[in-house]
């Protein structure tokens, strides 16, 4: 079936995703806003429309119900929808199809902004792929969709803003935490102080982030720094963990281990839609080529948000408005001066943002013997099975370009399309090789983005009738 | 700039199977072989494909070649020395009616006239013990044991192994721009080299008729793009390659559980830029074929799909053989969607005619003079004309 058309489609519910909702509707824009959840606020704000759980998003909570409250008021909401294609036919409008319980559905657009955030970046070690081992937005999302809170002793290690955050929000909700293992080097902090100054001067999420470690401190969780060589341990699920740090080998008993190595921006769809991408040192990851409004490679597709590249909940608020703003100016809505006008203190405090940005990249900075996983044997795609021996036996025959490596050993080929084990993969391989990670590149994405029922793509078609064929059309040139 | 100019025996154009199977056989002649790929070997439709290995009685041209394709890749682990996915698990046509099965009774004469190939027709029963889980409405299949498929990237890894194993050069990312001859040496150009060789062997798949153009010869080829859809892992589902006998479907499950679908059904293609896009309607009938034909499909998800870029003949049978103005030049393209089980054996035979300067037997009936006449009798074979459509299952 095809909807309406509009004259802007927004994928992903989070901040970035709601603000452009609502500035395209003041700028008089026709818009429809797709989430795969069944209810609005991104990754921040994951259930922000049940009531009771305040506690989850302190401060935050009343702008974001702001920011819901306003988006649904400007356009049509298509939650439980996943995007698994995204076509664009020459001059016409860009098909956006989604898959809801009712089916496959085409939604028609002038412009597409892509705002589906980001994803945590995989860390593997030996142990990874067993259960009761979760990454922290799994737990958070949990805590936050469902309220489940884990019972037995909970480990969690790794490194970057969110797992300390996740630790928090745990002890809160009365788990019980045996450990945080912080695996970020300690010259880590050294290299980042000099951008602290600025950073700090610019936002309140260095604040935020000292909050946190006070308060983590407070609530006497044990934490144990420089912590490297992780194991987790179990036969069918989780039992305990093993790990080095200054004072030699110890081991925790657990029944949830919390892992973390930051976030990278969740390019995916980007790469469907054919946007291209640039490596991102600071990262280090690859992220979509946007100019200052938004726009990418490809004409009539935007994104904003952490989708673009890292920069937390406010940056994506106000990337969001950008890209609105920029979109209603293409479609002939507002003129280039209003729209200047109106992101003109958007753009001021992006750039203020940045700076705290930086400054957290580089605190959290993933050194390569994290990102690595040492032990031939670690897992590194869970659908396909394959190991980080068998990846490096690939580097080893010159095999060293990453969609390569795909066609041989299947990595990144099951129904997640690498989406976990391709930034995994990249690292083995440069690693490997001695190579930089942004010579070996990043996986193509084929559609279905996410996999998509037999029965549901073949819904459309009636089997007496088949559609006309192409006709042939020879040519003696090519 | 400065231009470094290499010289060969042999140049073959395009590392898809064929020119990597012609150009392993001229190896083992004695030649000095040089093969230049445009992007990466095996990068377009070889590298891409279904993988099945079966004939297609239509083309009654091909069936002698494809008999002796078959047993090519029986062998296949003796040339390459990697068992490359072959799967002799044969391949089953299902007739969906009783009104079919007088074409699919002329569709096995054709088979036992021009070829040895095997086939047996089966009863509703002997369909049912063969592949269980088929629709229960069909009323009997064809089923050619020898058939079966491969893996067309594991094929074409085992191809460059050998190609580096018997020292022939293998240039990547090295697309011929330009082609031009001094006395009897054909001159390749690829940016800052020159390709030098008195063989030239045109091997560019739907690019074919570009590379011809460079030499100013003009044969006729429609570039298509060809869909799969890949299914996540299911319980094992089917025992052989199924296909159906009056429209076009291919299934199969390898080892690791995954399903293929395809057909042959196109999307659009730019030929220039290599972009291919899916079309959706296509699609969706080629997969509610899959599940008409096997209901558990269903319950499957779709993981994975895409196209490739295939060249098409209006005879629907390859060009391969000498150019008709040049000496030393040699054509061996326009597979028209089933050029994959094709290439062991046209490598080996091809290579064979340019060292021997005769064509063998076999390969003869592709000859890019074969004209108009032989084009209307392969078509109009028993009656059975299809326009723009291919009846063979991928
Ligand atoms: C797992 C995780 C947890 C996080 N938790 C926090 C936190 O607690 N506090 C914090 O400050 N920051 C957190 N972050 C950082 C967070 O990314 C930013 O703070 C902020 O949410 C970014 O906003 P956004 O609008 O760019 O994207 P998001 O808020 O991430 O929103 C993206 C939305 O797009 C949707 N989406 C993605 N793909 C598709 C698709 N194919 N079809 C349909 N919908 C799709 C998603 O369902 C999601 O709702 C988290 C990040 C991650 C990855
Ligand atoms: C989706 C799909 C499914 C298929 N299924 C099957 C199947 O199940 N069974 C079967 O038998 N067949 C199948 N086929 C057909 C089969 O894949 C092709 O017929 C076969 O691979 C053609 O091989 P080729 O070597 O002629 O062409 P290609 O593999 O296309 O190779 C030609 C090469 O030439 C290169 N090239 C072009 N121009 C130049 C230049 N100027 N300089 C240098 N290099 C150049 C290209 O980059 C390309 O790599 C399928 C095809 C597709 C697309």
């Amino acid at each position: 079936m095809t909807r309406d058309s509009f004259d802007l489609a927004i994928v992903g519910g989070g901040p970035a995703g709601l603000a452009a909702m609502d500035l395209a509707d003041e700028c008089g824009l026709s818009c429809v806003l797709i989430d795969e959840n069944s209810s609005l606020g991104g990754r921040i704000f994951h259930g922000i429309e049940t009531d009771g759980q305040d506690h989850l998003y302190g401060t935050d909570a009343t702008w974001a119900r702001t920011l819901v409250a306003d988006a649904k008021h400007a356009g049509s909401i298509l939650t439980g929808r996943t995007v698994f294609d995204i076509t664009h036919h020459d001059d016409g409008p860009i098909n956006i199809h989604i898959l809801g319980d009712e089916g496959a559905e085409t939604v028609l657009a002038r412009r597409l902004l892509i705002a589906t955030g980001a994803t945590e970046r995989p860390f593997a070690f030996p142990g990874w792929t067993l259960p009761g081992v979760m990454t922290a937005g799994g737990v958070q999302t949990l805590l936050k969709g469902a309220a489940v809170v884990p019972d037995g002793p909970v480990v969690l290690a790794g490194s970057g803003p969110l797992l300390l955050l996740v630790a928090l929000q745990l002890k809160r909700a009365g788990a019980q935490i045996a450990a945080l293992l912080d695996t970020t080097p300690a010259a880590n902090a050294m290299a980042a102080a000099p951008l602290l100054a600025s950073a700090a001067f610019s936002g309140f999420a260095v604040w935020r982030g000292l909050g946190l470690l006070m308060a983590i401190r407070a609530q006497s969780i044990p934490v144990y720094r420089g912590v490297t060589k992780l194991v987790a341990h179990g036969e069918d699920t989780v039992a305990s963990v093993e790990f080095e740090h200054g004072r030699g080998r110890r081991r925790f008993e657990c029944r949830l281990l919390v892992t973390h190595l930051g976030i990278l921006p969740d390019t995916q769809a980007a790469r469907l839609a054919g946007c291209r991408l640039r490596w991102e040192p600071a990262l280090p990851g690859w992220v979509p080529i946007v100019d200052s409004y938004g726009n990418t490679s490809r004409s009539g597709i935007m994104i904003a948000g952490d989708a673009a590249g890292i920069g937390g909940a406010e940056s994506a608020r106000h990337a969001g408005r950008v890209a609105a703003t920029e979109a209603a100016t293409q479609l002939g809505a507002i003129s280039m001066g209003e729209r200047d006008h109106r992101i003109a203190p958007d753009l001021a405090r992006l750039k203020r943002l940045g700076r705290e940005r930086a400054f957290l990249d580089r605190l959290f900075l993933p050194p390569e013997r994290l990102r690595v996983p040492t032990d031939d044997g670690t897992i590194v795609c869970r659908c396909e099975e394959i190991t980080a021996g068998e990846l490096r036996a690939q580097a080893a025959g010159g095999v060293c370009e990453i969609n390569q490596v795909k066609a041989i050993t299947r990595c990144g080929m099951g129904p997640c399309q690498g989406r976990v084990c391709g930034v995994l993969a990249a690292d083995i391989i440069a690693d490997a090789m001695g190579a930089a990670v942004e010579s070996v590149g990043y996986l193509r994405v084929r559609p279905p983005l996410k996999p998509v029922p037999l029965d549901v793509l073949a819904a459309r078609a009636e089997i007496a009738t088949p559609p006309p064929e192409a006709a042939f059309l020879y040519t003696r040139e090519g | 700039m400065q231009v470094v100019r290499r010289s060969f025996d042999a140049i073959v154009i395009g590392g898809g199977i064929h020119g990597a199977s012609v150009a392993l056989y001229l190896a083992f002649h004695g030649l000095d072989v040089a093969l230049l790929e445009r992007d990466r070997l095996g990068g377009h439709a070889s590298g891409v494909n279904a993988g099945s290995i079966h004939h297609i009685p239509r083309i009654h041209l091909e069936l002698p070649l494809a008999e002796a394709a078959l047993s090519s890749w029986a062998r296949i682990e003796q040339l390459l020395e990697d068992d490359c996915g072959f799967r002799q698990v044969g391949y089953l046509k299902v007739i969906e009616s009783d009104d079919e099965m007088p074409d699919a009774e002329r569709s096995m004469a054709r088979a036992r006239r021009y070829s040895g190939i095997p086939e047996i027709l089966l009863d509703r029963q002997a369909l049912a013990d063969l592949q269980p889980g088929l629709d229960a409405t069909a009323v009997g299949g064809i089923f050619a044991p020898t058939c079966g498929y491969a893996s067309p990237a594991r094929t074409m890894r085992a191809l460059r192994r050998r190609l580096d194993g018997v020292g022939a050069v293998v240039l990547e990312t090295s697309e011929v721009r330009r082609i031009s001859r001094q006395h009897h040496t054909w001159i390749c150009e690829t940016g800052d080299k020159n390709w030098c060789a008195p063989i030239l062997v045109n091997c560019a798949g739907a690019w074919g008729v570009s590379v011809a153009g460079l030499v100013g010869e003009h044969v006729e080829l429609c570039p298509v793009a060809l869909m799969m859809t890949v299914c996540g892992r299911v319980k094992p589902l089917l025992n052989t390659v199924v296909g159906l006998h009056g429209r076009r479907l291919s299934m199969k499950q390898p080892q690791n559980g995954t399903i293929l679908i395809g057909g042959g059904y196109q999307g659009d293609v730019l030929p220039a830029t290599r972009d291919t896009r899916l079309n959706g309607d296509r699609l969706a009938y080629n997969l509610a074929l899959a599940r008409k034909t096997l209901p558990a499909l269903s319950s499957a998800a779709v993981v994975r799909m895409w196209a490739g870029i295939e060249g098409i003949t209006p005879d629907h049978a390859p060009y391969i053989g000498s150019s008709l103005i040049h000496e030393g030049l040699w054509h061996c393209f326009g597979f028209s969607t089933h050029g994959f089980y094709l290439g062991p054996i046209t490598g080996r035979l091809l290579a064979e005619a340019i060292v021997k300067q005769e064509v063998p037997e076999l390969l003869r009936p592709f000859a890019l003079d074969r004209g108009a006449s032989a084009a209307a009798s392969s078509r109009a074979v028993d009656g059975v004309v299809r326009e723009n459509q291919d009846e063979q299952a991928k």
